[in-house]
């Protein structure tokens, strides 16, 4: 298992919109795009060193749900 | 009007495996305006006659480019979510505001003098490998050599970083075929999709240290630099230039070497000089109608003949249509390589015209002079395999051997 909880991705999201969101809010509804996912997959690596596929996120939508599918990827390796 | 329930001109398989020209010639003769539908319940108007669909390239205050400009290249009723930032789907005025500096700085009549030394390398190169006997994949082999060198050249990247791009972009376009995106059809494109915009804004970072601008990735970072681009936008414009270079000009090249199989008389004319290879480029692009139509959206009602397509509807322009129409060509169902004032509009018109068409043109041209200049031939062995794609006529296998360019042709 890594260590990318919910609240690590929410934080990223939250730093390249520049807005608020949960958990559990869907990124694309809250403005997410293609270059967005971009910035928030660098930042993702810069903070954990895991370079997360972009499937990933649009697979998830929200916070939570990415969490759950990078554990799962990693669990089953 | 006709209107198709279920139509194939959805379909990837109808256009790899039956007849798409005849299917859209009767169109053309007997409804040049019709609509077609999916279940799904998506529409569109699709214009098949080569004056009606100019009419509507120089209409683009009707016809927006804003709604993504390939059947699920958006959603409707929203813009695609680059409109605005990436030339393609962008409404004037904000879409010269972008395309200006990308002219300038890609296809300058400098830049195209560089992109024709590397591509005639390239080519070159590619060619001179080879020997009488060898058996290959021309479309895998030596087609993807055209683009690479207008890469090379606009990017400022080595051959190897180029073919990287390259295979990344040709996963994001041909998605639907399995040949490239394997079972997982929408995690391929997302994923290359990522990887394209990472690589080029890798490399506007880069030149944002160094400084260097000598190159359209080095104008655009000197925009993003000086404030007037932000870097968004030079990203996603990179990746236009990237998506529009790859994955058209290796399938016309595909396609050109399988059309000189079948007509080796007419092409010993441009061997031996009786015909220029500027004259056989423009038949070639009319013949072979890489990409076969792009999409507009109506935001005013459109008049088409007696028609009018009403405000918020979808229309296809059916370039691959346009350039078999008997009112504009002459025998417009027979390759002729001399074909003379050949109008062929497979770059579009208008404004939106495709900002690439100078370096396609000059890359198919260069390919026909080395093979010209070549003192041996393409073979074909087998049917080709033809891309499972309604938007990019090309070929995904093409088996070829190389022969001696005397026995070619006789």
């Amino acid at each position: 298992m890594t260590d990318i909880s919910p609240a690590a991705i929410t934080d990223c999201v939250r730093t390249v919109l520049d807005r608020d969101l949960a958990d559990d809010t869907d990124i694309f509804t809250a403005g997410v795009d293609s270059l967005a996912v971009l910035r928030c997959r660098a930042l993702l690596k810069e903070r954990t060193g895991v370079k997360v596929p972009g499937h990933v996120f649009f697979e998830g939508r929200t916070p939570a749900r990415i969490a759950d599918l990078i554990g799962g990827t990693h669990a089953g390796r | 009007m006709l209107v198709v329930e279920d139509s194939p001109l959805y379909s990837p398989e109808f256009f790899a495996d039956d007849d798409p020209w005849a299917y859209l010639a009767d169109l053309r003769a007997h409804h040049p305006v019709s609509v077609h539908r999916r279940d799904d319940g998506y529409q569109f108007y699709a214009l098949t006659r080569y004056a009606d669909i100019y009419a509507a390239y120089v209409d683009h205050k009707r016809l927006s480019s804003s709604y993504g400009t390939m059947v699920d290249g958006s959603y409707l009723p929203q813009k695609d979510s680059a409109s605005g930032r990436m030339l393609i789907v962008t409404d004037q005025p904000a879409h010269t505001a972008i395309r200006k500096p990308i002219k300038t700085s890609g296809f300058s009549r400098e830049m195209l003098a560089r992109v024709g030394r590397t591509v005639r390398r390239n080519i070159h190169d590619a060619l001179g490998k080879l020997s009488v006997g060898d058996r290959l994949d021309f479309s895998t082999v030596v087609a993807p050599e055209l683009p690479k060198g207008v890469l090379e050249v606009l990017f400022g990247i080595g051959p190897g970083d180029a073919h990287r791009l390259l295979e990344a972009t040709r996963t994001m376009i041909g998605y639907r075929d399995e040949v490239y995106a394997g079972t997982s059809p929408l995690d391929a494109l997302v994923d290359a999709q990522l990887e394209v915009l990472e690589f080029i804004d890798d490399l506007i970072g880069h030149r944002l240290g160094s400084g260097r601008t000598d190159d359209m990735i080095g104008f655009l970072a000197q925009c993003v630099a000086d404030g007037t681009m932000p870097r968004d936008v030079a990203v996603l414009n990179g990746l236009n230039v990237a998506v529009g270079g790859n994955e058209t000009t290796p399938h016309t090249a595909s396609l050109t070497v399988h059309t000189i199989d079948g007509e080796r008389d007419q092409w010993r004319r441009v061997a031996d000089g009786d015909v220029g290879c500027d004259v056989a480029t423009q038949e070639f692009l009319r013949w072979t109608s890489t990409n076969s139509y792009v999409q507009r959206l109506a935001v005013e009602d459109f008049p088409v003949g007696d028609h009018v397509i009403p405000a918020g509807s979808f229309v296809t322009l059916w370039n691959m249509s346009a350039n078999r129409d008997p009112d504009v060509f002459e025998r417009p169902d027979e390759f002729l390589i001399d074909r003379s004032d050949n109008k062929q509009l497979a770059f579009g018109a208008g404004v939106h015209r495709c900002v690439g068409a100078p370096a396609a043109t000059l890359e198919i041209q260069t390919f026909l002079e080395e093979l010209a200049a070549w003192d041996k031939a393409f073979a074909v062995l087998a049917p080709p395999r033809r891309l499972r794609s309604n938007f990019m006529l090309g070929l995904t296998e093409l088996q070829v051997e190389v022969v001696d360019a005397k026995e070619f042709g006789t």
